[in-house]
């Protein structure tokens, strides 16, 4: 079976979900043989080179040219999809990204796969493919069947390993490939400047979510936070409410924190929060939705409303 | 600028219920709203129309078992600003995102617009395809994750969001397609007098075969199972009274927070 990975530059460095493409890349040979090829677009590649010849990778890529050092959309997609047309594979398989939810629906349409987005496993049937899907935030589990023998699909982060074993005889291939002009331009990257507390930094976090219901109730989370020499944070909603700065905002799209002791009120654990703070040595939960899929990583659980619940246990916290 | 909006009726769950069959969701007793991420994708429209003049419509493709919720939602939208609503219904059969893609192309290619704006996921399905897919069909510039949009003459500037805080910066011209990231503006809350009155506005009704004559014969991706995951049964669930339960709850706070 050919397999296909497409990795990718973030913030000037291989992005940790490349590694998780490739472990799935990884376990489809394992279950099925065949040949894993590493496909990475950008500019001054090569010096990536080392990083990515890692154990189970049979070939890389490199599809360097300066006009691809920002991402575009229909580059990429020129690009990419002409190497996988090369190299016909039953599979491509991206990190779900911000580029691999832009790009990967492009390729696929490029070159006539079918997509399956969010995908944690696959079975290959011998005329198509089964996936399990993440959907209704972690609640649910859907497996969908594909008559297609060709698949592309994108994986959640987080859900897979980071391995890293370089090995550094994989045979590295780079090229300059022609550049496919789209209407839309890249102006640059930037990276807004916000004065704030670090809260990487701390030990003990207490975070809020949308349960906690009202901007005045953010006053007893912050009240605990500094009971416990720590610092408030949160999940998604209350940046987009505007209760608090995205510099508190804990998931893979803001900061990923791994403080000694990690609360979580009113959070019910969409995928981006989780993988922003699981790794916390001990994660305490407290929800009034009892099927809440932060309990799932959670090492201590309460299910009851927040805002009944912070009164009593700060009253008890100041005995 | 005149501007499509798509969004998505998508259910509040708490304890999922699966029908027999094991393949789908129980709806009978779940309430539809308005998919989150495309509440702000309709303010973005509402501020754009009424910033440059233009007009907004709703586009929804929904399951008629659902109607009066979609009813609901598109009226709300009305309250809200939006000018013209419409409803593609379907009944009985399973769609995946491309057979969505392609009833919603082919719609789209029937109405006059300079962008379509619709929310950059799901909280339902989570697929975050179909805008994607929609604009490769109808051969639209696209960009996703926006959670900025500025007009400059025919010229978007628009910020997508990226990882660990960063934002990417592009130009896209009109017309073209936009999914949007929550957060991007606050979306307004009409008073209820302004959902009631929006009630007596039409809502336009196309039914799916109007559109494409066997759209069954566009789904890709079929579900053969919906379940629960399994539990990892990590988390120690703490029982009893809310005095008890705090009290526990300090004991172990205090247990593993460093002095």
């Amino acid at each position: 079976m050919e397999i296909v990975c497409i990795g990718e530059i973030f913030n000037n460095d291989v992005s940790g979900p490349t590694y998780e493409a490739i472990y799935l890349g990884n376990e489809l040979k394992r279950e099925y043989g065949g040949k894993l090829t590493l496909i990475i677009a950008g500019k001054d590649l090569e010096k990536y080179s080392a990083k990515l010849s890692i154990q189970g990778v049979d070939s890389i890529i490199l599809l360097d040219h300066p006009s691809l050092e920002l991402y575009e959309q229909v580059a990429y997609t020129k690009a990419i999809a002409g190497e996988i047309r090369a190299i016909s594979p039953q599979i491509v398989i991206a990190p779900y990204t911000s580029q691999g939810m832009d790009l990967l629906p492009s390729i696929a349409h490029e070159i006539g796969y079918t997509l399956v987005t969010y995908c944690q496993s696959l079975k290959f049937t011998g005329n198509g493919w089964i996936a399990t899907r993440v959907i209704y935030g972690g609640k649910l589990l859907e497996d969908v069947e594909v008559d297609d023998k060709n698949i592309a699909v994108t994986i959640r982060p987080g859900d897979f390993p980071q391995l890293k074993q370089e090995t550094g005889s994989t045979s590295v291939l780079k090229k300059s490939p022609e550049i496919a002009q789209g209407k839309m331009r890249p102006v640059g990257i930037v990276k807004p400047a916000l004065e704030d507390i670090d809260i990487t930094k701390y030990d003990v976090l207490v975070s809020v979510g949308r349960g906690i219901g009202s901007k005045e109730n953010l006053e007893m989370a912050d009240e605990l936070a500094k009971i416990l020499n720590g610092a408030l944070a949160c999940s998604r909603p209350i940046v987009d409410m505007g209760w608090l700065p995205k510099t508190r905002q804990v998931g893979s799209s803001a900061k990923t924190v791994k403080p000694k002791v990690y609360i979580a009120l009113g959070i019910s654990g969409a995928t981006n929060h989780i993988n922003g703070m699981k790794n916390s040595n001990t994660i305490i939960s407290v929800n009034k939705d009892p099927y809440a899929p932060i309990f799932e990583i959670s090492h201590y659980g309460v299910v009851a409303d927040i805002n009944d619940l912070l009164p009593l246990l700060l009253e008890e916290l100041k005995k | 600028m005149d501007i499509v909006v798509l969004v998505k009726a998508t259910p509040v769950l708490e304890e999922a219920k699966i029908t027999e069959d094991g393949k789908n969701l129980d709806t009978s007793e779940l309430k539809f709203f308005m998919n989150e991420t495309d509440t702000y994708a309709l303010e973005e429209a509402i501020l754009k129309k009424e910033k440059y003049g233009g007009k907004v419509t709703v586009v929804t493709l929904a399951d008629s078992e659902i109607e009066n919720d979609v009813n609901d939602m598109i009226y709300e939208s009305y309250a809200k600003g939006a000018d013209d609503g419409v409803i593609i219904e379907y009944s009985g059969i399973y769609l995946d995102p491309y057979a969505k893609a392609m009833i919603i192309s082919d719609f789209l290619k029937t109405i006059k617009f300079d962008l379509v704006l619709l929310g950059a996921q799901s909280t339902d399905t989570s697929y975050s395809l179909l805008g994607q897919l929609i604009a490769r069909h109808l051969d639209l510039p696209y960009t996703t994750l926006v959670s900025s949009v500025e007009l400059n003459g025919n010229m978007l500037k628009v910020v997508r969001e990226l990882e660990e805080g960063l934002q990417a910066v592009y130009e896209i011209p009109l017309p073209s397609l936009l999914t949007i990231q929550s957060g991007i503006n606050t979306p307004r809350y009409p008073p209820f007098v302004k959902i009631r009155n929006a009630r007596s506005r039409p809502i336009k009704r196309v039914s799916i075969e109007d559109i494409i004559k066997d759209p069954r014969s566009l789904v890709k991706v079929k579900r053969t199972r919906l379940y629960i995951p399994p539990s990892k049964g990590a988390a120690n669930i703490l029982k009893g009274e809310p005095e008890e339960l705090a009290a526990k709850l300090a004991e172990i706070i205090r247990g593993v927070v460093p002095r």
